[in-house]
């Protein structure tokens, strides 16, 4: 029952960054003259304000995991949230699932697995 | 070579240690008192919206933890080196492409979990220690895939 927190963390971590990708995608860094017109179009994103509510909650509820768990078995459970930004960024982003990343997926989904037995 | 460091090294630093500090500071404060004033209202008040006895008690805990952990000055501090490392390690990959990164981003959890058992005495089993170097390995294979959508990155 309590694993529900980390999977919340796992979720408000991708959750996250896919809020700080929305806000960030449209702007071009590759251009140095306008960086600060750049910084302005971004904190006036309404992405990086719910990005970084979710990070405020995802820090919060990362604390009452702490509470309950080790950090050494905590932390590496996060790793999971990669996978799920993996497969956000197929569904948001039209970026594409290619065979290293499949294969990356299973081996992490093998040692979360392992971590939740051992 | 600085801007390495700065960015890529030092979030990895920021961030470990940070979780180090939390998770220590975490382990030695006292649990808050969960029968106060403050929390049997919070508890009456979600009780209203969720029905359940039993939600309502441990979301008011939950509150009454959080709300407590705001105001200690070393919990901020911890979690203030780790939001830190998240926005340095947000512009390093900006600037990297993610191929370079991800190898970097293992040695945050190498670092994780030795540090937990030097500094945080946590019992850490062979189990924990396979299941991380397969973490790893994932990472590094999803690392080497192509056509990752990121200009090359700057002078090192």
């Amino acid at each position: 029952m309590i694993y529900i927190l980390l999977l919340s963390v796992i979720l408000l971590r991708t959750v996250t960054d896919i809020c700080f990708k929305f806000a960030v995608d449209p702007v071009d860094f590759t251009v140095v003259s306008s960086v600060f017109t750049n910084f302005k179009k971004i904190f006036l994103d309404k992405y990086i304000w719910l990005g970084l509510l979710f990070g405020v909650l995802n820090i919060v509820i990362w604390w009452l995991s702490l509470l309950k768990f080790d950090l050494s078995y905590a932390y590496p459970f996060l790793s999971i949230s990669y996978i799920a930004i993996i497969f956000s960024g197929k569904l948001f982003f039209k970026e594409h699932l290619c065979r290293h990343k499949i294969i990356g997926i299973i081996f992490i989904c093998m040692g979360a697995i392992l971590l939740f037995m051992g | 070579m600085k801007k390495l460091f700065i960015f890529v090294l030092l979030p990895i630093v920021l961030t470990t240690t940070g979780e180090f500090l939390l998770k220590y500071n975490i382990n030695n404060i006292s649990a808050p008192n969960y029968n106060s004033q403050a929390t049997q209202s919070v508890k009456t008040f979600i009780a209203h919206i969720i029905p359940s006895e039993k939600i309502a008690a441990k979301s008011a805990n939950a509150i009454t933890v959080i709300s407590s952990y705001c105001l200690m000055p070393q919990i901020v501090f911890a979690t203030a080196f780790i939001i830190i490392g998240g926005i340095l390690w947000l512009v390093a990959m900006s600037k990297y492409q993610l191929s370079f990164l991800y190898p970097f981003l293992s040695i945050n959890y190498i670092c994780i979990i030795i540090g937990s058992q030097i500094f945080l005495d946590e019992k850490v089993s062979l189990f924990r220690y396979l299941s991380i170097c397969l973490i790893i390995l994932g990472l590094i294979i999803i690392s080497k895939s192509p056509h990752i959508n990121k200009k090359q990155e700057e002078e090192i």
